[in-house]
């Protein structure tokens, strides 16, 4: 399978008259994709806002951040989802790097969270460096949380893939290829290395899609890396806390797979990655690490994994039974997790379930932790959030876990935890 | 300049030993006994600041009176205008130690100044205080000033300056038992992938997150037979009565509360919501008694099954709770069921 990712670098994004991309600038033709997004019924009413790197703007009650992307081929993005059903991970993609796509809203029960442009909030999130599109979504009269979710889906995707448009035909600023078929002397006694994510599923607007459907209808299936970076999977959830989901810019982006990809046939044999549903009963649960790690073990062969999650203390249980079934096959397990240890940092680890088999964790932080964002000039998706108290413009003490990939439980963070 | 207020017991305030110990809090301008070495250190690096007051308790009078020792010091120094607050260092004396911490923990809080200390490791104040505020290692006794001093000055001028406080070891403080969020300069996926091919090759590989050890609680021996037996429900699915009347927290709870099932054939939604943010509680809310089965209960009590439904349910919201609040909340309503004559609890949970 051979994927290739043209890069369109980004610096600077502007309303247009045409939707276009020149000289490292996106121009974008703000009327035509309202009306692109305002198609969709579910949605009242559609604003646009542009944010850039270092300006004093705080972006609140997003919903999910998205990558400018289309396949080249085919001329469309997320099979399943926006596109028709076909295989992510082959051909060209092109990808408007440095800029993206936010899906905003507000609605009792959703789980919005917030960005600062510049300040010191800036440093614990990439989406402080990215150029962002906002789109700004009230839903009609009447609608429910999970189609509000399903609208919001929509309006990313449509205008992800609208922007990416613009790339038709301009000059790529880099490119990367993605094969893992190498010959096999390439890949000789290399470690034979795979991934283990674990996708939640525990309901509408708490579950990511897979190929369009919810991840609570599949088992533990075997996906090509190169599908997870080229738009297979999306973030389908609206209700949880943005620190124990994966956006969709970090499925896209995702770093274990890319740093495993990147380091195939040099420093080890990147096999393949098993994505598995986390169920909500114990035998379930049981049911899906045994087919995991036996996909892991006898399919792909793998000699080593990394194992990630998503979601709350719950799925704590899916990571440990996992990492258990792994080990007891001989598959040596790193695991990657959040820490919840109260705002002080002093608490106890409320590990739901630990494998005696377990004994490499790596950390991506305490997701109760505080941090001080200053006052900022200029707000973008309104100065209230169901979650956060007081008027958002306003200097700020709030957990960590508002900022996306602050805590990032697929490993996209920097942060972690040290004892003191 | 910067401006600071130190804090030192009778001994080191020169005003006697043990038999002065009853000493009632004074305050001196300027610095007394290891404040003047404050003065020299700062000087030495181009008079960054000074001793603009000492505060100065007997040991016995502050451990035998605190909250009115340390009431009285505070208002000797309201009104003077300060940037650090600097206490001892106490090395092995214990109640000089709890004066030193309790101090820096009130003048810390009052007015949001930093603080310092120093202590021995095994003086008593150390594991009083050391989750509060941050304590210098010393020797166990005073032939350690010299080295104790400078640390601490660094340490406070470092806070003062706003720059983060680094690790124990590298700073010279007890640990405070406390995980801080750090940036590493790595992705955790590439260290979660570095440590992967590190412990294939077979290497012992650290854990960045030290792995807790489990509470398992020994299963209560089942009830042999129902008969006479009174029965109460217990749920974390936070099912309250509309308007979260005890402010019960939608997540990370810190408590627990009952409400009465008595008199009652089933929960209407018209009076019981749940307030959980862990699931989607749409068909609860429809139908609190799929969380709370009062209606089922009440059938099989009518039909003698069991003896009685116990009047109260008891609620709290089982959501990313800490092990410590979970612990509080579980006992709390154990001993409760228990001192009611509840046999048996059915716990729903979600």
């Amino acid at each position: 399978m051979n994927l290739e990712m043209r890069y369109f670098d980004v610096s600077d994004i502007q309303f247009g008259s045409k939707t276009s991309y020149g000289g490292g600038c996106l121009f974008i033709n703000r009327e035509e994709l309202i009306a692109l997004i305002s198609e969709d019924k579910r949605l009242r009413h559609v604003d646009m806002e542009l944010a850039n790197p270092g300006e004093k703007t705080r972006i609140t009650n997003i919903l999910d951040i998205l990558e400018p992307r289309i396949n080249l081929e085919h001329r469309d993005y997320f099979p399943g989802m926006l596109g028709a059903i076909r295989r992510a991970g082959e051909g060209t993609t092109n990808v408007l790097c440095g800029a993206a796509v936010f899906e905003i809203g507000s609605m009792q029960g959703l789980c919005g969270a917030l960005v600062d442009m510049s300040g010191p909030g800036a440093g614990f999130t990439p989406h402080s460096r990215t150029h962002n599109v906002c789109l700004l979504t009230e839903p009609s009269a009447g609608l429910q949380t999970v189609e509000y979710g399903l609208a919001l889906k929509a309006a990313g995707l449509k205008a992800s893939v609208y922007l990416a448009r613009a790339t038709l035909g301009a000059a790529p600023s880099g490119m990367e290829g993605f094969n893992l078929d190498l010959p096999r002397r390439d890949l000789g006694n290399l470690p034979r290395v795979g991934y283990l994510m674990q996708l939640h599923s525990h309901g509408d607007s708490r579950e990511p899609f897979v190929y369009g459907d919810n991840t609570r209808r599949y088992y533990p299936t075997i996906l090509h890396p190169n599908e997870i970076i080229d738009g297979a999977i999306v973030c389908g959830h609206y209700n949880i806390s943005t620190a124990i989901k994966n956006s969709t810019y970090t499925i896209l982006n995702h770093p274990v797979v890319l740093g495993l990809h990147r380091r195939h046939g040099r420093e080890l044999n990147f096999k393949g990655v098993v994505i598995s549903p986390e169920p909500t009963s114990l035998v379930e649960i049981r049911r899906t690490s045994m087919m995991a790690a036996g996909l892991l073990k006898h399919v792909l062969q793998v000699d080593g994994v990394i194992i990630t999650k998503e979601g709350g203390g719950h799925t704590d249980v899916d990571l440990m039974e996992n990492c258990e079934a792994c080990e007891a096959l001989g598959i040596k397990t790193v695991i990657i997790d959040n820490e919840w240890l109260g705002p002080d940092g002093s608490g106890e680890l409320p590990l739901l379930a630990i494998s005696p088999r377990a004994d490499v964790m790596v950390s991506v932080g305490n997701v109760d932790g505080m941090i001080n964002l200053s006052a900022m000039e200029k707000i973008v998706g309104g100065t209230f959030m169901h979650d956060l108290g007081g008027d958002l413009q306003q200097s700020l003490h709030i957990p960590l876990r508002f900022i996306p990939n602050a805590i990032s439980q697929a490993g996209f963070t920097h942060l972690t935890t040290e004892g003191r | 300049m910067l401006r600071i207020i130190h804090y030192v017991n009778q001994f080191f305030g020169q005003i006697g030993g043990e038999d002065k110990a009853g000493a009632e809090p004074v305050v001196r301008e300027g610095a007394v006994g290891p404040g003047m070495l404050i003065d020299q250190l700062l000087a030495g690096q181009g008079k960054q600041g000074r001793v603009v007051a000492t505060l100065i308790c007997g040991d016995n009078y502050f451990t035998e009176k605190t909250e009115r020792a340390a009431e009285e010091l505070i208002r000797l120094i309201d009104g003077t205008p300060f940037d650090v607050f600097i206490a001892g260092p106490a090395f092995n004396a214990g109640r000089y130690g709890i004066a030193c911490g309790e101090m820096c923990k009130q003048v810390k809080e009052k007015f949001g100044v930093p603080v310092i200390t120093g202590m021995f490791h095994e003086n008593p104040g150390a594991d009083l205080y050391k989750r509060h505020v941050h304590i210098i290692a010393t020797t166990g006794n005073a032939a350690g000033m010299s080295q104790a001093m400078p640390k601490m000055i660094q340490l406070v001028l470092k806070m003062f300056r706003g720059e983060p406080v680094g690790r124990p070891e590298d700073e010279g403080y007890i640990p405070q038992g406390v995980r801080a969020n750090i940036l590493s300069d790595r992705l955790a996926s590439e260290r979660a992938i570095e440590l992967l091919l590190r412990k294939m090759r077979g290497e012992e590989v650290p854990t960045e997150i030290p792995f807790p050890s489990l509470d398992v609680v020994p299963a209560a021996p089942p009830v042999l037979s129902l008969a006479g037996v009174t029965i109460a429900i217990v749920t974390e699915g936070a099912l309250v009565p509309i308007g979260n009347p005890d402010g019960i927290e939608s997540a990370r709870a810190t408590r627990f509360a009952t409400y009465s099932v008595a008199e009652l054939e089933k929960l209407g939604p018209e009076k019981f919501q749940s307030i959980h943010r862990g699931f989607d509680t749409t068909l609860i809310n429809e139908d609190p008694n799929r969380l709370v089965p009062a209606d089922a209960l009440r059938e099989l009590e009518r039909e003698g099954v069991f003896g009685k439904l116990h009047d109260d349910f008891y609620v709290t919201a089982g959501v990313a709770t800490t092990m410590e609040n979970a612990r509080k909340i579980g006992q709390g309503i154990a001993s409760r069921l228990k001192k009611a004559g509840v046999a048996a609890a059915i716990l729903t949970s979600t």
